[in-house]
C-alpha cells in the first residue's frame, strides 16, 4: 500500500469488464439498459466550464453542481446548472448558472434571461427551499465568493435577496441545503465550506514531478461552516457561534440534515474531504454539538481521515433510521455506514459497496429504487482528480465511468453492468448527480453535472417494472416538511425516505419522496414529522404522487 | 551518477539462470531476452527521468539478469510508477518463479493498480507456497478485510501474528476483524496487544477506542482513545526490497518526506543534505528552501535558515509560509521588532490562518506583553480549535498572565488532541505546580516520563516539584 502522502493519487486502473468488480455481485447485462442518455435531445444545451491545468487552481477540479427545482410551481422539476467560469479573471465572472423550464414531459427551455437567475459567480452547488412560506420554492447558489439567494416571485422571476437577507457568506461555498433547526416551520439554512483559497495562495503540486492539482490538506487552510437561522421575516441570523457549528470544522464538501439519533431533532452530517467529517447532533435547542468520533462517522475504521466528498442518506437497513453512504477518491472504498442507533458502522464491504469503488473517485451518490422492486438502488458520479490515461475512449485525462448498483436483500448490493446503466459508456468528468422524476411517469431520472463539459440527463427505462408512490408532505399551509420521515410498506416490508431535497454533492434534488412497491397497487403511508407526533395516512393508491398534509402543533 | 544500488538477492540461482539463458539464446532455442521495461509517461521529474536512465542501461548490459529487473522495478515502485514496476516483477516471476519477493511485489503492483482481485489471488498463491513469508499474509489479509472477507483476513491476520508476533500489523489486523465480528472484548485484547508494542500506534489507540465506546463507564477513555488515534496510517510489514524505497524515491515530494522523515529522527544534517540536493536540482523552489529554512531552524540553526528564506522572498514575496518561517527565526535571534512585523505581513496575506497569529503570539510573549499575546493566541484557538499546538500557545501566555486555571484549561485541551506528546504534559504539570497541586503534578510528570524519559524540561520541572516538596 502506497505510503500516506499530502497529495492525492490516482490508481491507474485498467478497466477490466465483468469480473472486476470487485467482491460484491454483478447482476449480468439485462435486456434493457436501465437508463438512456438525453440530454441534448430534451433541449439541455448546458456546457459547463472550468479553465484547467494552466494554473492548476484549485477549485477547477471541484466545480460542477445541480439542482432539480419546481421554479413554476407546475409540478414538474426545473433543472438549475451551476457554471464555472475563469478564475483568471478578477472576480471569475463566469458564463452564468442556467435554469431550463421543464414542459411536463422532460422537454427543457432556457428561461435564464427572463428569470433573471443567472448568476455569474464561480458557482459550485445549490439548495432548494420555501424560505419565506409563500408558497414558492427559493434558491440559495453558493459560489466561491460571495453565495447568492434568489426569491422566487411565483411569476417567472426572481428576486435577488442575498443582502437584505443576510446570507452573502463571502467564502468557498459548496454543498448547502435547508433545515428546520428548531421546528419553527421556518427553514434556515446550513452551507458547508471547502478551504480558504485566492489564486495568490496557490501553492504547487506534483505527482511523480507532474504538475497536478493539489490536495486540500495542502493548504492547511479548512474554512468554517456557516449556519443561518430564519428569522420569519426575510431575514437570516448567522448562528454559527452560537450553535456551537463553529467550533470544529473541515474541508466541507457534503452536507445531510436529518435527525440521525431520532429525537425529534435535525441534526447535520458534513463530509470533509481530508479531515475528520462532523455528526452534528442538535439538542433541540438550536445548540449542536459534534459526535461524529464517538459516533464512529468521523473516519474510517482505522482512524485515517478519507477524502469525502458527496454523502447521501437511506434507510437501507428498512428499521426507520438513516444510514450514511459517503463518497471517496479511488484508493479508498466509499463508505456505508449503517445507523445502529448509537453508532455507525462501516459495512461498506458486506454491502458489496468497498471493493468496486477503489479504483474511482467517486462525487455524487442518489440512492433511489430505479426498478420499483422495492429495494434502493444507488448511481454514483466519478471523476479523477490527477490526471491519468484517458479511460475507455475518452480524451479528458480526469473523465472516469459512472457507476450503477442494484440495491437487493439483506444490504446487498450488486453493480449493474454494462457499468453506468448505459448501452453505451459514459465517461466524462463527473460531479454532482440530482435524482427525481423528469417525466411525471413515476420512474426517477438522473441529471448528472460533468465538469467542462455537458451534462447528461439519464432517462430512466426500467420504472415499468413495477408500481410506484410518490409522497410530497406538506404543513397546514401546504409547505414543504423538510426532515419529515416517510413511511411506506411495500414488497420488503416497511421502506423509510427522508423529506428533504438537499444531499449528494452541490445538489438538490426531487423533494418528493419516492417508493417502489413492485407488484403492490397500493400501500400502507405513515409520515413522522420532525418533532411531532407521526400520522397514519392508511393505504394509498400506488402510481400516483400524494400531497400529505400533516398539521402538527409542534411544528409550528 | 550515483551508483547502482542494487537490491538484496542471493545471487547464486540468478547467475544460474542468467547464464543458461545467455547460452541457450546464443544457440537460438529460446525466446530473446526480456525487453527493458521503460517508463509509460513521457512528462516525468527530469531527476526522476535521469535516475531511471542509468537503471535501464544497468538492464539493458544484461537483460537476462532477473536482479536487473527486480532492482529497476523496485526503482519504478518507489517513484510510483506501478505499471512498469509491475511488468518488471513479472518479468522476473517469469524468469525465477521461485523468487517470492518477486511475486510479493507483483502482487503489491497489482494492488496498486486497482487489481485488488489479482493481488488477492496472487497473495493467496504466496501464502500457499510460502506460509512462513509474514508479509504476504498481512498484506492478504488487508485486502481480504476490504472485501468483506472476515474469516480468510482472521487465517490472515492470525498466521501473520504466529510470524511476526513482536510486529503490531498482525494484532492491529485481529482487533480490526473483531470489531466488524461486533465483538469488542476480543478486539480490545488484540488493540491492547498492540499498544503494548507501540504506544505510539494510532491505529491501535482507535481501535481501542471503538471496543470500548458504548460499555458503561468507559465513555471518557473511548473518547480518548479515539482522539489519540485520529490520524492513523496503514502500514505493511516491510520486506528487504519495500526497504529500498527511500533510497530510490527521488521526485520532489519524496525527497521532502525523506527530509522530513529524516529530521523528525533527530537527523537533521542528512534531512538538509537530502534538501540541499533537491534545491540544487530545482533552484529557487521555494517549498524546498522552507523546508530546509524549517529545519535549520529546529535544529538551532536560525541564521542561515534567514538566508534560504531571504531567497525564497525573492522569488514569491507574497508567500504567507515564507513570511511566518522568517518571523519565527527573527523571533529566534532576538529580533523581535522585525519578528512581528513579518508576522503582521503573514496575518495580512492570511488573516483566517491560526499559525500566524500563534506565531504573533508568542513574539509579543517574548517582548513581555502577555496581555496582548493573550489576544492573538484567543484567535488563533478559534480559527484552528483541533490544533494541539495552539492551545498550548494559549497555555503559555495564560501562565505568563499568572491565569494559571485558565492555564490548565488550555494544557487539557490540548492533551485531550494530543495525548500521545509529551508537551501537554509538561505544561499541565506546570500549570498544577503553579496552582500548589503538588499531587497531581507528579502524577502527570509521571505519565510524561513514560513517554519521554530523557527530556530535559521533564527533569526541570521534576526538580522543581522535588524542591516544593522538600520545602513541604
Amino acid at each position: 500500500m502506497s505510503r500516506l502522502r499530502s497529495l492525492w493519487f490516482v490508481v491507474f486502473a485498467v478497466v477490466t469488464v465483468a469480473g472486476c468488480g470487485g467482491s460484491g455481485d454483478v447482476v449480468s447485462l439485462t435486456q434493457t439498459p436501465w437508463f438512456e442518455e438525453l440530454a441534448f435531445s430534451s433541449g439541455l444545451d448546458f456546457v459547463h466550464v472550468a479553465t484547467l491545468e494552466e494554473h492548476f487552481w484549485i477549485p477547477e477540479i471541484n466545480v460542477g453542481g445541480v439542482g432539480l427545482i419546481d421554479f413554476d410551481n407546475d409540478d414538474d422539476l426545473d433543472i438549475y446548472f451551476i457554471q464555472g467560469g475563469d478564475l483568471a479573471r478578477p472576480g471569475f465572472p463566469g458564463p452564468g448558472n442556467r435554469l431550463f423550464m421543464n414542459d411536463g414531459e422532460g422537454a427543457f427551455e432556457d428561461v435564464t434571461e427572463r428569470s433573471g437567475v443567472g448568476d455569474t459567480g464561480y458557482g459550485n452547488g445549490c439548495a432548494v427551499g420555501d424560505y419565506d412560506r409563500d408558497g414558492f420554492v427559493d434558491l440559495y447558489v453558493t459560489n466561491l465568493g460571495a453565495n447568492v439567494l434568489f426569491h422566487n416571485n411565483g411569476d417567472g422571476t426572481i428576486s435577488e435577496m442575498t443582502a437584505t437577507a443576510g446570507v452573502g457568506h463571502e467564502g468557498w461555498g459548496t454543498s448547502a441545503t435547508f433545515l428546520d433547526i428548531n421546528n419553527d416551520g421556518w427553514l434556515d439554512l446550513y452551507v458547508a465550506n471547502y478551504i480558504h483559497w485566492s489564486p495568490d495562495r496557490e501553492i504547487e503540486c506534483f505527482t511523480g514531478a507532474r504538475r497536478e492539482y493539489c490536495a486540500p490538506s495542502s493548504y492547511k487552510a479548512p474554512a468554517p461552516d456557516v449556519l443561518y437561522l430564519n428569522l420569519g421575516d426575510g431575514t437570516f441570523q448567522d448562528v454559527s457561534n452560537s450553535s456551537g457549528i463553529s467550533q470544529f470544522f473541515g474541508n466541507g464538501l457534503g452536507v445531510v440534515a436529518a435527525d440521525f439519533n431520532g429525537d425529534g431533532s435535525a441534526d447535520i452530517f458534513v463530509s470533509n474531504d481530508r479531515m475528520k467529517n462532523q455528526l452534528w447532533i442538535n439538542d433541540g435547542l438550536g445548540r449542536f454539538e459534534d459526535q461524529a468520533l464517538l459516533a464512529g462517522c468521523a473516519l474510517n475504521q482505522q482512524g485515517i481521515a478519507e477524502a469525502g466528498m458527496g454523502v447521501a442518506p437511506a434507510d437501507i437497513d428498512h428499521d426507520g433510521d438513516l444510514e450514511l453512504f459517503l463518497c471517496h477518491m479511488a484508493e479508498e472504498t466509499n463508505t456505508l455506514y449503517e445507523n445502529l442507533g448509537d453508532w455507525f458502522e462501516d459495512i461498506s464491504a458486506r454491502a458489496g459497496l468497498g471493493m468496486p469503488s477503489l479504483r474511482f473517485t467517486a462525487w455524487g451518490p442518489a440512492f433511489a429504487d430505479f426498478d420499483h422492486d422495492g429495494h434502493e438502488d444507488l448511481y454514483i458520479t466519478h471523476g479523477r482528480v490527477i490526471s491519468g490515461p484517458p479511460s475507455q475512449g475518452s480524451v479528458d485525462p480526469y473523465a472516469e465511468i459512472n457507476q450503477l448498483f442494484a440495491g437487493g436483500h439483506e444490504g446487498r448490493f450488486s453493480e449493474v453492468l454494462p457499468r453506468g446503466g448505459t448501452s453505451k459508456p459514459l465517461v466524462h468528468t463527473s460531479r454532482a448527480v440530482a435524482v427525481g422524476d423528469l417525466t411525471g411517469d413515476g420512474a426517477l431520472d438522473l441529471v448528472v453535472a460533468n465538469r467542462n463539459g455537458k451534462p447528461y440527463l439519464l432517462k430512466n427505462r426500467v420504472g415499468q417494472q413495477g408500481h410506484w408512490l410518490m409522497i410530497r408532505p406538506v404543513d397546514a399551509d401546504g409547505v414543504d416538511l423538510w426532515g419529515a420521515m416517510v413511511g411506506v410498506e411495500g414488497p420488503q416490508g416497511w421502506q423509510w425516505r427522508l423529506a428533504n431535497p438537499g444531499h449528494g454533492y452541490c445538489a438538490s434534488n426531487d423533494p418528493r419522496v419516492h417508493f417502489g412497491l413492485g407488484d403492490a397497487e397500493s400501500a400502507r403511508v405513515i409520515v413522522k414529522p420532525l418533532g411531532g407526533a407521526q400520522r397514519d395516512f392508511g393505504v394509498l393508491p400506488a402510481n400516483s404522487v400524494h400531497r400529505l398534509v400533516v398539521t402538527n402543533e409542534a411544528t409550528r | 551518477m550515483s551508483p547502482i544500488q542494487q537490491i538484496p538477492w542471493s545471487g547464486i540461482i540468478a547467475r544460474s539462470v542468467a547464464a543458461v539463458l545467455a547460452v541457450a539464446f546464443s544457440v537460438g532455442c529460446v525466446t530473446p531476452p526480456p525487453q527493458v521495461i521503460r517508463p509509460l509517461k513521457r512528462d516525468l521529474d527530469a531527476h526522476v527521468n535521469t535516475y531511471l536512465e542509468q537503471y535501464m542501461l544497468w538492464v539493458e548490459e544484461d537483460p537476462t539478469d532477473p536482479q536487473r529487473h527486480a532492482t529497476l522495478g523496485v526503482v519504478y515502485e518507489a517513484n510510483e510508477l506501478w505499471s512498469e514496476a509491475r511488468a518488471c516483477f513479472h518479468i522476473v516471476v517469469d524468469l525465477l518463479p521461485s523468487e517470492v519477493l518477486a511475486r510479493y511485489h507483483e502482487a503489491v503492483a497489482c494492488q496498486e493498480l486497482g487489481e485488488v482481485e489479482t493481488a488477492i489471488e496472487l497473495l493467496q498463491r504466496i501464502t500457499g507456497d510460502h506460509p512462513d513469508f509474514a508479509p504476504a499474509h498481512h498484506r492478504l489479509g488487508r485486502l481480504l478485510l476490504a472485501a468483506g472477507d472476515l474469516d480468510g483476513a482472521f487465517s490472515a491476520f492470525q498466521r501473520t501474528v504466529e510470524l511476526a508476533p513482536d510486529r503490531v500489523e498482525g494484532h492491529l489486523g485481529l482487533a480490526d476483524v473483531m470489531l466488524r465480528r461486533r465483538n469488542a472484548g476480543k478486539a480490545e485484547v488484540h488493540a491492547r496487544r498492540a499498544l503494548d508494542l507501540d504506544r505510539h500506534q494510532r491505529m491501535a489507540w482507535f481501535l481501542l477506542g471503538q471496543s470500548l465506546r458504548g460499555r458503561p463507564g468507559h465513555e471518557v477513555e473511548a473518547l480518548r482513545a479515539l482522539r489519540t488515534g485520529t490520524g492513523a496510517a496503514v502500514t505493511f510489514l516491510p520486506d528487504p526490497w519495500s526497504a529500498a524505497w527511500p533510497i530510490h524515491a527521488k521526485g520532489l515530494a519524496d525527497q521532502m518526506r525523506l527530509a522530513h522523515n529524516l529530521a523528525t529522527a533527530g537527523r537533521e544534517n542528512e534531512a538538509v543534505k537530502v534538501l540541499e540536493v533537491a534545491l540544487g536540482q530545482r533552484p529557487g523552489n521555494t517549498d524546498v528552501l522552507n523546508n530546509l529554512a524549517v529545519i535549520l531552524r529546529r535544529s538551532g540553526r536560525p541564521a542561515p535558515a534567514l538566508a534560504y528564506l531571504e531567497q525564497a522572498l525573492a522569488v514569491k514575496p507574497e508567500s504567507f509560509a515564507t513570511h511566518i518561517n522568517i518571523s519565527a527565526c527573527l523571533l529566534d535571534l532576538g529580533r523581535f521588532d522585525a519578528a512581528l512585523e513579518a508576522a503582521d505581513r503573514a496575518i495580512l496575506l492570511f488573516e483566517s490562518n491560526a499559525q500566524a497569529h500563534v506565531t504573533k503570539a508568542r513574539i509579543l510573549l517574548a517582548q513581555g506583553h502577555p496581555d496582548k499575546a493573550v489576544v492573538s493566541a484567543l484567535l488563533a484557538t478559534e480559527l484552528a480549535s483541533e490544533d494541539p499546538l495552539v492551545h498550548l500557545t494559549l497555555a503559555d501566555v495564560q501562565f505568563q498572565l499568572r491565569r494559571f486555571e485558565d492555564s490548565l484549561l488550555a494544557c487539557n485541551v490540548s492533551l485531550d488532541l494530543a495525548s500521545l506528546e509529551i508537551e501537554p504534559l509538561l505544561c499541565k504539570s506546570r500549570a498544577l505546580i503553579a496552582l500548589g497541586r503538588p499531587r497531581e503534578a507528579a502524577a502527570v510528570l509521571k505519565e510524561a516520563r513514560a513517554i519521554q524519559p530523557g527530556d530535559v524540561r521533564l527533569h526541570e520541572l521534576e526538580q522543581r516539584l522535588a524542591s516544593i516538596e522538600g520545602l513541604r
